[in-house]
Parts: C-alpha cells; structure tokens; sequence
C-alpha cells in the first residue's frame, strides 16, 4: 500500500523574500503606481471617456473595496484637465410667459460679469430714472399737462358759472354735489323770499335752473375723458423721460454682451418692462400717503423679497468663474433634487411662491461639460432618481421639475424653466449583481451604459506583479501618509495579500483591505515608537484584526472542545467522519469540523440525504449527494441492483447546509458504514466527487485546515492528526505560521488526494484495490468489501422479494 | 424800531375745515405749526347758510359731482349731510390734535363761510387756509379772497400738495407790515432751525443796502442766519420765480404795505408753488 505522502512546508505557504525588492524602504521608491491588476477596466475606462457619442457612459462594476471609484476618478481628472471650462448657465425672467423662466448660456466665468452688469444696472436705473422724474423738465411737462387739463375743467365750469350768472343764479357747493340757488345783489335769496316771488318768477326760475343743470351735468359727464386723457398723456411722458433715462444704460450692457443673440433679446424685454413700470424706480414716492392696509403689506412684502428688481434678477446657476478645467463630481446622495435640481418655494402671504430666483442646479448641471461619479446603489435606492438620471440622458437635456410636477400631481404655485442642453459623461460605481440585474431588467439601461468597467479581485503573482505591488504599497502609503514601510512589511502584503484572496499563485487588489492594513500597521508602528513599518506591525495588525473578528469562532470551537459538540480527533469509527465546512460572517471566514455519520441497511437503493428531507440541505448539497449514490452503483454494483438504504447526516447540525465540499466525506463515511472499516478520527476530510470517484476543489481550504487544526491544538497534538485536502486545491494554500510550524515539527499534516481510493486508504489503512477486467475488487481489499457486502444486500432483497411474492 | 405786534404772540391758530383734501393739508400744517409754537388749536366749520336756505327751496336739486346725476333734494338732506361732515372734520381735529399732544377747540357755526370765518380770526392769531374752492383750478378760491382782503390777522393759504418747508423766505421793503413780517419770518426760521430769505425790494442800491442794514440789525443779535436777494420792484413773476429757485418753504409777505397791491399778491398766489403767510398790521 503506498498511502499518499502529506505535503511538505514549502507547499503550504508561499512566503515572499523580502531581498527580491530592490529597496529598504517604500520611501526610496519613485515609480509608485495606485492602479495594478486592472487592465481591462482601464481599458474601458479609457475608451468610455474618449468616445463621444452619446449612450457611452461608463458603469464600473466590481466588488466592493477594488478602488473603483478612485480609479474611475484618477482617469476622470486626468481628462478633465485637457477638456476646456465648460459654459456658464443662468436663468432670467421670461416677460412673456413668466412661469417658464429662460435659460441663457453664456462662456466660462462670463456668467458673473452678466451678473454683476445687470445689479449694477437695476442701481443705475434707480438712479437715473430718479433723477429724470426730478428733473425740471419732467416737473414742467407735468405740471404743464395737469395745467392744461385744469384749464380746460375751469373754463367750462366758469363758462357754466358765467351762465348762471346772467339768469341771476349762483352754483352752490353740496356735500355731495352742486346746485343752483337763484341770487339777488350777488346773495342767495333766503327760501321765504323764494315763496314770494310770483309763480312766473319761480317758474322762470325753475326753468333756468333746469336748463343750467343740463349744461352742467354735460360738463361733468366730460371729467372721467378729461381724466382719462390725463393718464394716458402722462404715462406717455412718463415713458418717454423712462426711454431716455434707460436707453444708454441698457445700451452700454448690450454692446458689452452683443455677441450673445439671447442676452441682446432679453434686454429689450428688460428696457420695454423698465419703461412700463418706471413708477416702480421712485423710491417710496406713496410714503407717508393714507392708503389701504393690503396696499401697504404688498409693499412690505415686495422689499422683503428683494422688491420689484426681483424681475431683473440674474439667477446663475453654474458659475465657472474660478475653474481651470472641466468638472469632476461625486454626488455622494444622489437623491432626486440633487441630481436634477429643483425649484425652491418660499412662503409669501401664507402661500407657497416661487420664481427662476429660487432654481437650484442639481449636480448633473454642475458636472455639465464634464464628469459625474455616481454610486449605483444610492441611485436607485432614491426615489425617482433613477427614472430621472434616465430622462436626462436619453433627452440630453436637463429640465428642472420636482418629482411631483414629473408625475403630474403638482399642487401648489411653480415654474418651468427652460431645459439646458447636457453634455456629461456619467460614471455609475456598483456591484456586478447590480450591472447584470439592471442589463437584464432596464432596456434603458443598455442604451444609456454602454461601457462596463469590469473590475478584478485578484491578480497573478509573479515577480514583475509582485515589484508592481511594492509601487502600488508605496503609492497607498504616500496617499494615506503613513510612515515608511520597510522591504520585509512590503513582502508580509504581499503573503497577506494571497492569503486574502485564497491562491498562493494570485494576489489580491481589494484595495480597501491592503489600505486599511497598512494603516492599522501604521498605527501599531506609531503605538511602538517605531519610525519604520516593519514586518511584525504588518503581523500584528493581522492579528488585531483577526482577535477583534473571532469572537463567534472561539465560542463554537469551546463547544467542541468542551464536548458539548461531538467532535473525535483520535480512535476509529465505522461509518463517521469529520468534515469540514467555512462560515462567513462579514469579511470574516472561518472553517469548523463536523462530524458526518452513515448507516446502512437493506431497502431498494436510497441514499437518504436527511439534510435534505428535512430541507435543511440546499441543492449544491443534494448534488453532491446524489452523484455519490450514482458513483456507488455505478462502481460496486453494476450488474445487480442495489439493494442497500443508506442514510447520511451531519450531526448536530442546526442550521442549513450547501455546497458540495463535504460529498467526499459522506462518501467516505458511506464506503466505511457498507465495508464495516473503521475511519480514524484523527482526520478530517475536504472536497467534492464527481462520478468517476475524482476528488475535486473546494474553496476555503486554508480555513478549514486552520479550524481543524485549532481543535486538534486545542486537545494537544498527537503527532497523527492531519487534514485530507483536494490536490487541485495545493496551489491556494497559504496557511498560517502555528500550522506551518506543526507540520514542520511533524505533529500536523496535510494529505493532497485525488481520488476516493487515496482517500479512503489514508483513513482506513486499508488497500482500496483494483477491479479486474470482471469489474471484481480482491476480496480483502475496500472497495473488495463493499462489493460483496452490496451483494449480499442484494441477494438478500432478491430473496426478500421472492418470499413477498 | 420793531414792535411786538405779531412775533411770538401766536398762541391760538384758527383752521377752517369742511372735510375736503385741502382742509385737511391746512390741518396737518395748523398742527405742525402749533406744536412748533405751542400754541392752541381752533378747528371752525361753518354750516353754508345759503345751502341750507336753498335746500329749503322747492326747486332744489343737486347735481352729483362724480355721477353726474340729478337729484331731488328730500326736505333736511343738506342739513343731515353738513351735519355728517361736521362730525367728520371734529374728528379728523381731534386725532391730529391727540396725536400731536396739542390743546383744541372745534365750533361748529352757521351762517355765510366767509363772514363767520373772518369773525372767527377775531379770537385766533392766524387763519390757515386751503388755496382752492371746488375744483382743481389754481385760483383762488372766493373764500380765501375774501379773508384775504378782510381779515386783519396773519393768513397762511396753503396749496394743496405743499407742506411747511425750511427754508424761510420773507419781502422787505422797510414799510411797518414789513418789519413785522421779518420778525415773524426770522422766528419761524429759527423754530425750523432752517434759513431766512430776505426779498428786498428796493429802487436803487443805496435803498437796498439801508433795507439790508436794518434787517441785519434785527437778524444778527438773534443768530439768524440771513441771505438776500434784491429785487427794485415787485413783480409777482419775480418773486416767484426767485421763491423756486431758492426753494422757499413759506413765504411771508406783509400786506398792505405800499409797493405790494393787492393785484399783485393774488398774482403770486395763483403762481406760486409754496404756502404763502400773510402779515397785516393790527387795525387798531
């Protein structure tokens, strides 16, 4: 029998020399890179910010802890640094429809120049058309209007009172009209005197009267077209001194912004609203006059509010006054209004109001003509931000709406600026689960994301790779700025980086991870007054990590050890085995033995899973299960039926169990329960089979080993206590320095098995044996064993059936 | 030289009210005045008796002056009206009154406005009065010329959007009137803390520089800050025109004295823009 030979200690660990870095330490190093490992998202990356076309946004996708972001946002600057300074944006009132405010476009850093030329005019005018309403001239015209008008109301009054006067009559003032008294000598003739006149007299009289109220009542009718025409000449005037007052300021505005078609429209909107309400430039002119209460609060309200200027407001939204390159953003709460901008409201008179004062870009507007980062999680996470990040991007415009007004069930005052035409290039950062859901259930998503950044967790280790490392540990030391860290901590990352990652041939570019290691380590060098990161700190941040996570891990190896969990670690049993299994918890995995035990009988050829009857196996789990029953009848039993019922479990178990990485195991325990051969408890057993009896990889191999060994420590190591691994999983192992140092003394060891005949020699100290061309085992051999124990089974069942029928 | 007959003796100031916007400029300058003076407010409304004897008349109907409809007069309709306005203009006294802390009197008497204005004075220092009658017109209305050429106290007319100003402007021509005009000028420019203007109206430089000695000879002992202009006769247009320039805030003009007809002074007061305060010498 030649039994598989345990691996020796360079198998099981590949350290990292620190004498291959050409360095003491990280400081000396020039060429310090924070990007490696990621060809083909920087390849993306650079064809998605080179491509212009629309649709070409970029979605990086990748675990957590790669460095995505950064990396997206190293590449980002990098261009934006060569792009121009996009435009300057700014809303103004629109005189026509004044609830869709305009948008004007105007260069780079010209928006504040727009800005400042108009507050500087609204002070102008103030000033000016003051100083026209105050002018003798206007005061002239005026007074010679209200003159004329006086005039003309006088002349016909006194022609009325002229009239009266030759018919011996006088006009009298009433508290609410005007009458006519007959006089003698210039006197109103008393009443008594009145009733002596003679009938004819009064007659007369009343005649008289009749025929002046006529002419006066027609000369009243006139007054409201006096008035009228008052107003309107005066308004005229009022337009004309505004026009002259107005045109030269406004003119000195537009030839600096001539070039501009938009701000050339919008100041004639300007000059024709200043001219209209010119009244409204005379500071305070009804002060101190009675008037009515909703008069006064509207006045106090239009000052609280900035006043009537409001209108000649400019409201820049992007300002780029004080860039030097296009914009990089990371919108770190991608909400809805934060992402399109909103409309803010303030309360006036108790109600709500707004007006393009009040509109607030959201970061797509402030990233326009350049890049936007956004976390595809929170994206969608928020509501309407996703439909809305849509929206502008198929429409490449951005209109300002709140949700509400998006879906129709605005309910108080808003307004509607005008879109503004968008030019960026979005980054979304998300995981691949995100990516594959979105591409399957948004056809949106396919058109708008066309570039997928794929991010890789690992890397091959090699020489070059490992020197790339050194630059990459050097760069995050520089970028966090910790101290320097010497060659042998570099190469204690880079063993930590492989174990991280699980493949002694690979190298991990979880960026997170390595950073936060070194700056634990930082923190531990600084605890121990050391100038220089060295090796031990790297060990000891290791290790700090692992006390601070392994809480859980030593509570379930208590249980075993104190027995409260049944775990043998010596002796032999038939038809029980340890396996063992990894829990993860976080970022934290740990591996545990369980025990596995099966039991055989007569009955038509189950293998009962009892995880799986009672649901507490998943379907990876009952795969490996139902391939061993295959593997065993195919085998053992080729020519006869298999007659056996064989259960398997895994023993105190309480929650769920999958994977296939205990079905070599329980085909052990199995191939033990049916031959009656003892297994030693000494060893525990990991892998998967397939139907040929090939033991296959599994994963967590260097935590399963480690959780077994700890239990075996535990009870003190007797010299043959060892793990029986899949060969294939050789290559991953990266096991920790107390196991390396148990097998070096020879007190742990590490069986490679490739098949089920290796293993279950190693665990019975039987020979398995080779079938003959027959397909017959020798008979003190194994798998001999089995066989005829399975035929005898079925010999059994046969007569079992014969004596039924 | 200068007596004390008008000077510091204001102590009662008569306004005549009748509910219309110019009397109640009259009263916001009354109250002005008089809390400047501490002098006692007198509010005077007079019932017109020719339209409560015309009310009375069967043929008595009135045209509104808004509407322009005619309207039977019902007997008591006038009488209830003026009533009503009476109460109207107590009121508007009393709240300019409490509100500037002033003592005051309101009458109510009947009879023609005129006369019982001008026996109104007989008891008041001062009479102030709107400018105009019932329409707009610049002219002065009837009343107003009435109390003008009759009554024998200071008259303060006031156009209708003008208020008291600083600046203090008064015309000397070294007649008696005027002497008691500068004095009362040179008081209200030291309660308004603002400038006198003297208008000297002289025929020569030598007369003028005799006016301009004897107002300096009253104005420096008293801190009174003086400027002069210098006409040689008094041309109403002039001394409007002077009044504009100089911004004048009141003008006071000594009636009866002998270069200022009484042409003259209507003349002014139709043109110019500032309220005008007429000194008379007592008839006594």
């Amino acid at each position: 029998m030649s039994l598989v030979k345990p691996l020796s200690i360079e198998h099981l660990y590949r350290t990292c020399d620190p004498k291959i870095f050409p360095f003491e330490t990280t400081d000396e190093l020039e060429n310090q890179q924070e990007i490696i490992g990621q060809p083909r998202a920087v390849h993306a990356i650079q064809f998605g910010i080179g491509i212009k076309q629309n649709g070409f946004n970029i979605f990086a996708l990748g675990p957590e802890g790669v460095g995505k972001q950064s990396i997206v946002r190293r590449f980002f600057l990098a261009q934006a640094q060569q792009d121009p300074v996009p435009s300057d944006w700014c809303y103004v009132h629109n005189f026509e429809q004044t609830h869709r405010p305009n948008a004007i476009e105007l260069p780079g850093g010209m928006g504040i120049q727009f800005c400042e030329s108009m507050q500087n005019l609204v002070e102008e005018l103030q000033t000016a058309i003051a100083s026209a309403f105050e002018s003798d001239e206007y005061r002239t015209r005026r007074q010679g209007i209200e003159e004329e008008f006086k005039d003309q109301q006088e002349e016909v009054f006194e022609g009325v009172q002229r009239q009266a006067a030759q018919h011996n009559l006088m006009v009298l003032r009433t508290p609410a009209g005007l009458m006519f008294a007959p006089t003698r000598d210039g006197q109103v003739i008393p009443p008594e005197e009145v009733q002596k006149l003679s009938s004819e007299e009064r007659a007369r009289v009343e005649t008289d009267i009749e025929k002046l109220q006529e002419v006066l009542q027609e000369a009243l009718e006139r007054v409201p077209d006096w008035q009228k025409e008052l107003r309107s000449r005066l308004r005229s005037l009022n337009r004309e001194m505004t026009e002259v007052a107005v045109q030269g300021l406004i003119a000195a505005v537009r030839k600096k912004f001539n070039d501009f078609d938009e701000i050339r429209s919008y100041l004639d909107a300007v000059q024709a609203d200043v001219v209209e309400n010119a009244r409204d430039f005379l500071a305070d002119e009804d002060e101190g006059q009675p008037g009515s209460l909703a008069a006064a609060m509207q006045r106090g309200a239009r000052r609280a509010e900035g006043g009537i200027f409001r209108n000649y407001e400019v409201n820049l939204v992007i300002d780029h006054s004080n860039s030097t390159s296009a914009p990089v953003i990371y919108e770190d709460n991608p909400a809805y209004q934060n992402l399109i901008g909103r409309v803010e409201q303030i309360a006036r008179m108790g109600a709500l109001v707004t007006d393009f004062t009040l509109i607030k870009p959201g970061s797509l507007l402030k990233a326009n003509g350049g890049y936007l980062m956004l976390d595809a999680r929170k994206v969608l996470t928020h509501p309407y931000a996703w439909e809305g990040l849509k929206r502008a991007l198929l429409s490449s415009q951005v209109k300002i709406e709140s949700p509400s007004q998006m879906m129709n069930l605005i309910s108080t005052i808003t307004i509607e600026p005008e879109p503004i035409p968008l030019n960026v290039k979005v980054a979304l950062i998300g995981d691949r689960f995100l990516y594959y859901l979105l591409a399957r259930q948004d056809p949106d998503f396919n058109e708008l994301f066309k570039v997928a950044a794929d991010f890789e967790e690992e890397m091959d280790r090699s020489p070059e790779t490992v020197t790339e490392y050194a630059q990459l540990i050097a760069a995050l030391v520089r970028r966090y700025r910790l101290k320097p860290h010497h060659r042998d901590a570099v190469a204690r990352v880079v063993e930590f980086s492989s174990r991280f990652i699980g493949d002694s041939e690979k190298l991990s570019v979880m960026m997170n991870s390595i950073a936060d290691l070194l700056q634990e380590a930082n923190y531990w060098a600084t605890e121990g007054g050391a100038e220089i990161v060295r090796a031990a700190h790297i060990q000891q941040a290791i290790e700090a990590q692992l006390f601070r996570a392994n809480r859980l891990k030593e509570r379930m190896q208590e249980t075993i050890v104190r027995e409260t969990i049944l775990i043998d670690t010596q002796g032999a049993r038939v038809g029980q085995i340890n396996a063992l299994s990894v829990l993860q918890l976080g970022s934290f995995a740990f591996g545990r033995p369980s025990r596995i035990t099966a039991r055989v009988r007569l009955g038509k050829g189950e293998v009962i899973d009892i995880e799986r009857e009672v649901e507490l196996g998943g379907p990876l789990h009952s795969k490996g299960v139902l391939i061993l029953s295959s593997f065993l009848g195919s085998r053992y039993a080729p020519d006869h039926p298999l007659s056996l019922a064989a259960s398997l479990v895994f023993e105190q178990s309480y929650g769920g169990v999958d994977g296939d990485s205990a079905s070599s195991a329980e085909l052990y325990a199995l191939l033990s329960a049916i031959a009656e051969a003892p297994i030693r408890q000494s060893l525990a057993v990991t892998g998967s089979v397939n139907q040929h009896g090939e033991v296959q990889a599994i994963g967590g191999v260097n935590e399963k080993i480690e959780g077994f060994f700890e239990l075996c420590k535990a009870r003190g190591l007797s010299g043959d206590q060892g793990v029986l691994i899949p060969h294939a999983n050789v290559k991953h192992l990266m096991l920790r320095e107390d196991v390396l140092a148990a097998v070096a003394s020879g007190q742990f060891q590490i069986y490679p098995v490739k098949t089920i005949d290796e293993g279950i020699e190693m665990l019975t100290g039987i020979l398995a044996g080779t079938a003959d061309e027959a397909g017959n085992f020798p008979p003190d051999s194994l798998n001999g064993r089995v066989q005829t124990r399975l035929v005898e089974l079925a010999r059994k069942g046969e007569e079992k059936q014969e004596n039924n029928q | 030289m200068m007596n004390s007959a008008t000077g510091g003796s204001i102590r009662r100031i008569l306004v005549a009210l009748d509910a219309s916007p110019n009397s109640l400029t009259g009263l916001a300058a009354a109250a002005e005045l008089a809390s400047k003076l501490g002098a006692e407010l007198v509010g005077v409304f007079v019932e017109d008796i020719n339209l409560i004897h015309m009310s009375e008349a069967p043929f008595a109907n009135q045209v509104g002056r808004f509407s322009a409809r005619r309207r039977t007069m019902r007997p008591g309709q006038i009488e209830r009206e003026i009533r009503a306005q009476a109460e109207w203009a107590r009121q508007a006294l009393q709240k300019t009154a409490e509100r500037a802390e002033l003592r005051w009197r309101f009458r109510v008497v009947r009879g023609s406005i005129s006369a019982e204005l001008i026996a109104a004075t007989e008891d008041t220092d001062i009479i102030i009065l709107g400018q105009t009658g019932w329409s707009d017109r610049r002219r002065l209305g009837s009343t107003a010329q009435a109390i003008l050429t009759q009554a024998s106290k200071l008259t303060l007319i006031l156009r209708r959007d003008v208020q008291l100003g600083l600046a203090v402007m008064v015309i000397y021509d070294g007649s008696e009137p005027a002497k008691d005009a500068l004095r009362l000028a040179g008081e209200l420019a030291l309660f308004e803390r603002g400038k006198l203007i003297v208008l000297v109206i002289a025929e020569d430089s030598r007369a003028r520089s005799a006016l301009r000695a004897e107002v300096l000879e009253w104005t420096e002992p008293r801190n009174i800050p003086a400027t002069f202009q210098w006409i040689t006769a008094a041309d109403p247009f002039m001394v409007c025109s002077i009044a504009k320039t100089e911004k004048s805030g009141v003008l006071v003009i000594p009636k009866d004295g002998p270069l200022l007809s009484d042409e003259a002074v209507l003349k002014i007061l139709n043109d110019i823009d500032c309220p005008v305060l007429f000194v008379r010498q007592p008839r006594t």
